[in-house]
């Protein structure tokens, strides 16, 4: 009896703390949704009313109308695509190469991009600007790919090698007696095995690549070429923050993400924790 | 009995091709000598340089002089202590939070974990710049949600409180929004470990008498160290090197109670153009880093 | 090995796709910084739709407007000019001009205006502004000044008819307009408010309106070398009026410390300041406030002088621009009396003196009349690289304001620093 009430007690509690933690997290978004579709009068003054005495549409006409939105979003995905992909490339092989062919010299190598994880991005803002610049890369979504590859190839790099050194290496062994070359068992024993966990990588690739405020900030000054995180920021002009924009557009910019997530959720986090588990 | 000669085959096929194997590496040497290597030279040779934009002629090498020059600024020290109170308090916090996070999450009761989860991973996932921007809003004097709520619940001299541009408030509010976006990835990363603990544990610990508390103490807590340790190391490195968060919710402001080193070196070189100046300070965050949690770093990544 | 070909194809394919650009059909494509953003400005709507109807005009023309922040606008072109490229039409802050044509940033077109007919509608004092050296580097698009704005209905309910003239009426008006009305203890309204941010222009631009007001500037060239045009005295006067209201009068609640614009101009329309420093772009904001109909306009109260901040936008062409006639053709139009009269009318006023005269900017007193009459006292800030020098305006004016320094220790620190500054400059 008393068992059952502690029970009981016990649920209640954790579901109190569940209730709370989801507001802490979920509210604001809530918040800004709610915003987005107030009358600008009623933005200021409304109090804290969850629902507001008008419902209006007018904030996301505008900035779909006049704000390029729909262009912001479609940049943001080729430009976080193109570097999951760039780095994909770049990295796997080598990944590979490092974990299983035992190259002498590849823990050095290793070490250092591992050391090059630490780099702060601001302190590559100024060279790459000017490298960028030597091949005529500035204003193109190519700067950005390459500046997102300064933070992505030691991420994929490490969590990739970590996902082949996870192969056991008899397997490969096993490949080259039945006459693959290095290549062919990178191919056919490697990448499929490694698959699951390159994928969670491509996604961690892609939230840092679609995050980044500074690089798109400093090397991107076409409108048509912006992605959303810079977008959203010029919204806010020399006449001031228009809210009822500025939360239409955060609220276009969350949804799809939300609704990636919540079909993907399962795949996505059981990845994402894969690299620190590990560990 | 076939092991002789499986390994006679493999160094054979590895001795064949080492010129091949050494190919794998090529695109990501290439990759990282472009845009990883090159600029990172670049920046320490440039900060040995006077180089500033709007006096394109006055090129000079000056040595330590930036350095010099960087280390005798008090807005400088500044930073440095406001990076690190800024990386202390976010770390500590994301910690506490993400980990009670978890233990919610990771409770029998819970149904539904996976939607949850997900929920719960959104500031993360959301972009820095709609995150502050957000925040801003809800933390705005006057009529942003959080001082209207704290006013209407008995606070009333809090609704004018201006919580991003009041030196008093302006730290512990940027690492509140900092806590709020990074936590769910300990969160995440930490379920990730509890579920690694075996329940049998639990249910050795619970025969013998042992309460939650004491099974937290000498189960839970030893069974997530290895993780632990991983998160808080990379978000230290994380942490300290974040320019996107305070430039996006305080450009530094008010009066540098929140400028960090990150967003004095943006200042630096792309509002008054000392580029050299700039990299110094760069550099010089990369060496504190190196020489702070560079071992723990290498000892706790997967790289071993 | 197949399938691995197939892989790698694949992905280069997808590769490619995705980050070839799509190469523009126009034969002529101009690229436009500014600070109008359509989202959120209907002026903003108003240039692009100008845009437009020259594009139809001038087939084979396309136009790209970026919309940029001020900061970024400078930033961006500054960079981008080390790097040898830029805009083909630059919009830019009348104190940029100097710098950017020393800089090699803009074009110097001064014999198109002289043989352009439109140039007598601008008035002399704004293409003063676009000058450097003689020289002539970009049309002025806007010219606005910056007013006292207040609440009507809360100088009514205190007894006050007028709006203060000097710095003592506004201490006293302030004082009055602070009062508690509801009973809780604490003044409902700030009777005063003003910017003391670091990150924004509008904060040292207010300042300087209040300095400029003691007589004094903020530089002045003597014998090529740049130096303070303003005593410690004068500083100190301006740091200790905005400490005696905030800490003497209390007509300034503590609370505005650190205000950029965006939180000035909230508070303004939600109703808690009833007076401020501000421009014509309140007149978008009245419409939306529930007080908005009691807001009146005045010249910014003064110590010994009138003055206000004359805000000249210049519209320049790109020096690095592949386009020069192209753009100098789209600028001609966009200046022209009719497309003016479009993009400034509700952020903005208007440079030409045949667009201020039409009845819409004439008729409307509140938003543009009073504005345009300031005119006569506006100033421009000197046409140096600032940007060190607004920051520490506002460091030592929120130091005074948080008791960190007395207004004369600010004083000297803002003296010292800028004298230290401008002796840095060639």
């Amino acid at each position: 009896m008393v068992r059952a009430s502690n029970e009981t007690w016990e649920k209640i509690g954790v579901y109190i703390c569940l209730i709370i933690l989801l507001l802490f997290v979920g509210f604001p978004f809530v918040w800004m949704f709610i915003t987005s579709l107030k009358p600008s009068n009623e933005i200021l003054t409304g109090g804290l009313r969850l629902i507001p005495s008008h419902f209006t549409l007018q904030h996301y006409y505008d900035v779909f109308k006049y704000g390029n939105l729909g262009t912001y979003f479609r940049n943001s995905v080729v430009v976080a695509l193109s570097t999951v992909v760039l780095s994909f490339l770049a990295v796997t092989p080598g990944a590979y190469a490092i974990s299983q062919l035992k190259l002498r010299g590849s823990a050095g190598l290793a070490r250092l991009i591992l050391l090059f994880q630490m780099m702060p991005g601001v302190l590559l803002l100024i060279p790459l600007y000017i490298l960028l610049k030597q091949y005529n890369l500035i204003n193109t979504h190519w700067a950005l790919i390459l500046s997102y590859s300064t933070f992505t190839i030691p991420f994929c790099f490490l969590l990739s090698k970590s996902y082949f050194d996870g192969i056991p290496s008899e397997l490969f062994e096993a490949a080259f007696v039945d006459g693959c070359t290095t290549f062919g068992a990178f191919v056919r024993v490697g990448l499929p095995l490694a698959a699951p966990g390159l994928m969670v990588t491509s996604v961690y690739a892609f939230i840092l690549a679609w995050n980044d405020f500074m690089f798109a900030n400093t090397f991107i000054n076409s409108d048509h070429l912006r992605t959303l995180t810079t977008g959203i920021v010029t919204m806010q002009n020399s006449w001031g923050v228009q809210w009822g924009a500025m939360t239409a557009a955060a609220t276009v910019t969350t949804l799809p993400v939300l609704i990636v997530f919540l079909i993907a959720n399962k795949y996505i986090i059981e990845g994402l924790t894969a690299g620190a588990v590990k560990g | 009995m076939n092991k002789s000669r499986r390994t006679q085959a493999t160094s054979g096929s590895l001795a064949g091709s080492a010129l091949g194997r050494y190919g794998y590496l090529v695109p990501i040497f290439v990759l990282f000598i472009l845009v990883e290597l090159y600029p990172f030279v670049y920046s320490v040779v440039l900060s040995f340089w006077n180089k500033h934009l709007l006096h394109p002629n006055a090129d000079q090498f000056i040595g330590l002089g930036n350095y010099i020059k960087m280390l005798q600024s008090p807005h400088f020290i500044r930073a440095i202590r406001n990076s690190t109170v800024f990386t202390v308090g976010s770390v500590v916090f994301e910690y506490l939070v993400g980990l009670g996070s978890a233990l919610i999450l990771n409770s029998r009761h819970i149904k539904f974990r996976n939607l949850f989860r997900a929920i719960v991973l959104l500031p993360w996932v959301v972009p820095i710049a709609v995150n502050s921007l957000i925040w801003k809003f809800m933390l705005s004097p006057n009529f942003g949600f959080i001082n209207q709520l704290l006013a209407a619940i008995g606070f009333p001299h809090l609704l004018t409180v201006n919580w991003l541009g009041d030196i008093r408030y302006a730290m512990p509010a940027v690492i509140f929004v900092n806590v709020w976006r990074s936590f769910p990835f300990y969160t995440i990363t930490l379920l990730a470990g509890l579920a690694q603990i075996p329940s049998d544990l639990y249910e050795a610990a619970s025969i013998d008498g042992a309460s939650k508390w004491q099974s937290f103490i000498h189960i839970t807590l030893p069974g997530i160290r290895g993780v632990s340790q991983v998160i808080v190391v990379l978000h230290i490195i994380w942490t300290f090197v974040n320019f996107d968060v305070i430039y996006l919710l305080t450009k530094g402001g008010p009066l540098r109670m929140t400028e960090v080193v990150p967003t004095l070196l943006y200042r630096e070189a792309f509002d008054f153009f000392n580029m050299g100046y700039a990299a110094a300070m760069g550099v010089f965050l990369l060496v504190v880093l190196a020489i702070t949690v560079g071992r723990a770093y290498t000892k706790t990544s997967s790289f071993q | 090995m197949k399938r691995s070909c197939r892989y790698i194809g694949v992905v280069s394919l997808v590769l490619i796709l995705f980050v070839m650009p799509t190469l523009a059909a126009a034969q002529v494509s101009l690229e436009v910084w500014n600070d109008f953003n359509p989202a959120t400005s209907i002026d903003a709507r108003a240039l692009v739709e100008a845009y437009r109807e020259y594009e139809r005009l001038n087939p084979g023309v396309k136009i790209n407007h970026n919309t940029m922040t001020y900061a970024d606008l400078r930033q961006k072109a500054v960079v981008a000019n080390q790097a040898g490229t830029g805009p083909d039409v630059l919009h830019m802050l009348g104190e940029w001009v100097a710098e950017f044509s020393a800089l090699g940033i803009i074009e110097d077109i001064t014999d198109l205006v002289e043989n352009w007919e439109d140039k007598d509608q601008f008035p002399a004092s704004t293409w003063a502004v676009a000058t450097s050296q003689g020289r002539i580097y970009g049309i002025p698009s806007i010219a606005s000044t910056r007013a006292l704005v207040y609440r009507n209905d809360l100088f009514e309910e205190v007894g006050i008819a007028e709006p203060p003239v000097t710095w003592s009426d506004l201490r006293d008006v302030a004082k009055k307009l602070a009062v508690d009305r509801d009973g809780d203890g604490r003044a409902d309204v700030a009777g005063f408010a003003f910017c003391s941010s670091t990150d924004a222009v509008r904060g040292p631009q207010e300042f300087l309106v209040l300095l400029w007001s003691t007589g004094a500037e903020l530089a002045v060239q003597t014998d090529g070398k740049w130096v303070p045009g303003f005593t410690v005295d004068q500083v100190r006067d301006v740091y200790q009026l905005l400490y005696d209201m905030m800490h003497v009068d209390k007509s300034v609640p503590e609370y505005i410390r650190g205000w950029e614009y965006n939180d000035l101009d909230q508070a303004f329309e939600v109703g808690t300041v009833a007076m401020c420093q501000n421009g014509a772009w309140m007149a978008n904001r009245a419409t939306r406030s529930a007080t908005g109909e009691h807001w009146r306009t005045a010249a910014v109260p003064y110590q010994k002088v009138p003055a206000t901040y004359m805000e000249v936008k210049v519209e320049a062409i790109g020096a690095h621009s592949a386009n020069k006639a192209e753009a100098w053709n789209l600028l001609s139009y966009l200046m022209s009396k009719d497309q003016m009269y479009s993009f400034t009318k509700y952020d903005n006023l208007p440079s030409r003196s045949d667009v201020m005269a039409l009845p819409y900017y004439q008729e409307n007193e509140i938003w543009c009349k009073t504005f345009l009459e300031l005119v006569p006292h506006g100033k421009v800030i000197p046409s140096i690289p600032l940007s060190q020098v607004f920051l520490s305006s506002m460091e030592y004016l929120q130091a005074v304001l948080y008791k960190l320094a007395t207004p004369e220790q600010a004083a000297q620190g803002f003296y010292d620093d800028t004298a230290a500054y401008l002796s840095t400059l060639r």
